[in-house]
């Protein structure tokens, strides 16, 4: 019953195509095609081309200020958030439909692929009001569905034993582990298909990066998952297709197995075994 | 004595460049204390006999008026045209400032607004008093009223709210708004949960301050609102005593000098309890 009355309202009824986009069986649930992105008068991102393929985690590798968190944010319509940033030209396509297509609501497009950035930002409100933050602006919730609701996401996040008794307490108080996991759980609510995930360790220590690691295992059953990461052994443990991008653009693009055994480029072997990054 | 061993010496210079800044450092700070806390102390110490319940619950009487009785009247006129210039300024800056640091598209604009807000913040009182005369008064024919007076305070409000209430709002770090937006809701929804909460304590810092500003200046209302007398408790369409007309009258006519130090201390009285619950309202909501 709760089910039916979250689908109604997810990002198809926003616009119709969506709903065809995402039930056909193509290459790839993602692709980008000859994307160019500039930030001002800088290119940033030269005629990227990928794929990315349904209910796999693709991971994007590259040193610092090659772009990927750039083509990652330009995946769900995110980065025009950030002033000046602009697709100048190419497309991204959900589906078969085109997500910087004119009359495509942005705000659908960031709920149906959500994002969790580097650094956890929790709201200055409650647990269970942070997890249900975007649910509640998508769909009005009687006052016995929060708790359900915030219990079922949380749970899926991991973080559901740790703060079950603290629900209505301030947000802040959790550690950093226990911040990215709510950022998490607040994403997972507004019900994505597609999670990015933008450096989701970078801030957090050892066994707080291993239990986010168990989670994007666990959630790729489901969801279609795409993440951006430095670091060569995350993507080695976590990844079944890989990118490594270099200066603006992607220079691998293999399963992971394969590009981890054999890179094709001299910048390729020489990112992999640590002489730059 | 080796060269090493002489560098872990106590070099007598930067001990007594120490010295200097921490004794300028105290000196500096005694004077933020001390003068607000000396103003109170003096206008407590002259106004200390007139102080009673009666003085602020009671109308002026005597000959020439107000050398006995109380001030109740500018008591009721003080809050009566600070409140309803409050009532105008505040939600129309709150919504400037939201416009301009959350919907604003051209930086230019922005700054040029800001210049001109800023300009207005530093318009001499008195000027305002003039200005709300010229129009509110005669033009528009409202008269001298607590409307005029109001109006003309929400004026010097205006600007005052808006600086801080922007500067709250600019100073919410980006990251959080994107993090809010990345979720698909829209601004207004953004800017009603996470921005308006976290820039509170700005605004209402700002608003108390020009609250402040407004109930203790004479010149905007000593045109607009004020009369020396009223008996009625004030109305929209009547003028009204205030509480710093009501001083400068007691002292520019030398009608009760005790008089003036006790409507003095009530008018601090009045601003520091306000700055109080606003400060006591910020901690709460910083929790």
């Amino acid at each position: 019953m709760l089910q039916t009355a979250i689908n109604l309202n997810s990002a198809a009824a926003l616009h119709p195509a969506i709903l065809t986009a995402a039930s056909a069986p193509s290459a790839g649930i993602l692709q980008t095609q000859q994307l160019n992105i500039h930030y001002g008068l800088e290119q940033r991102l030269f005629d990227i081309n990928i794929s990315i393929a349904e209910r796999q985690v693709t991971a994007i590798m590259g040193p610092s200020g090659c772009g990927k968190s750039t083509l990652l944010k330009s995946l769900n319509r995110t980065l025009e958030l950030t002033p000046g940033a602009e697709v100048t030209s190419g497309s991204v396509y959900f589906g078969e439909l085109d997500i910087y297509q004119s009359d495509v609501d942005a705000r659908a497009v960031r709920k149906v692929i959500g994002i969790i950035h580097q650094r956890p930002q929790p709201f200055p409100m409650s647990i269970e009001e942070n997890v249900l933050f975007g649910v509640r602006f998508h769909q009005r919730l009687k006052r016995s569905q929060r708790q359900l609701l915030a219990e079922r996401y949380l749970t899926m996040a991991g973080l559901w034993d740790e703060v079950k008794d603290r629900l209505h307490q301030s947000a802040h108080q959790l550690s950093g582990g226990q911040q990215q996991r709510l950022c998490l759980a607040r994403t997972l609510a507004n019900q994505p298909q597609i999670i990015l995930m933008d450096e989701p360790c970078s801030s957090l220590d050892p066994a707080s990066t291993e239990r986010i690691e168990q989670l994007v295992q666990q959630l790729k059953n489901d969801y279609t998952i795409v993440i951006v990461t430095h670091n060569i052994a995350q993507s080695r443990r976590l990844a079944d297709q890989a990118l490594l991008m270099m200066e603006g653009r992607v220079i691998e693009n293999a399963p992971a197995a394969q590009l981890f055994a054999n890179p094709t480029t001299v910048a390729g072997q020489d990112f992999l075994q640590g002489r730059i990054g | 004595m080796h060269k090493a061993e002489q560098l872990l010496l106590n070099n007598r210079r930067a001990v007594v460049n120490d010295r200097v800044f921490w004794l300028l450092a105290w000196t500096a700070g005694a004077i933020g204390l001390l003068l607000p806390l000396s103003i109170i102390g003096y206008l407590l110490f002259h106004g200390f006999q007139v102080l009673s319940w009666s003085f602020i619950s009671e109308v002026p009487r005597g000959y020439p008026l107000g050398v006995s009785g109380g001030i109740l009247p500018a008591i009721q006129g003080s809050l009566a045209v600070t409140g309803l210039g409050l009532a105008v300024a505040f939600p129309a800056a709150l919504a400037s400032a939201i416009y301009l640091s959350e919907y604003a598209q051209s930086q230019r604009f922005v700054a040029v607004m800001r210049f001109f807000t800023e300009c207005l913040a530093a318009i001499p009182a008195i000027l305002f008093g003039v200005f709300g005369y010229a129009f509110l008064v005669v033009q528009f024919g409202f008269g001298i009223s607590v409307l005029s007076g109001g109006l003309t305070l929400a004026m010097l409000m205006y600007p005052v709210i808006l600086v801080g209430s922007y500067s709250a709002f600019n100073a919410v770090e980006r990251p959080l708004k994107e993090s809010a937006l990345s979720l698909g809701v829209s601004r207004a929804y953004v800017i009603r949960r996470t921005l308006l909460p976290k820039a509170l304590p700005g605004i209402i810092a700002a608003t108390v301050l020009a609250a402040g500003h407004a109930v203790g200046s004479a010149a905007p209302v000593l045109f607009t609102a004020s009369v020396v007398q009223t008996r009625s408790s004030p109305s929209l369409d009547s003028p009204v005593m205030t509480l710093p007309t009501h001083l400068y009258n007691l002292v520019s006519e030398a009608v009760s000098f005790e008089h003036a130090y006790g409507t003095a201390f009530v008018l601090i009285a009045c601003l520091l309890f306000a700055n109080s619950c606003a400060m006591m309202l910020r901690h709460r909501l910083r929790k």
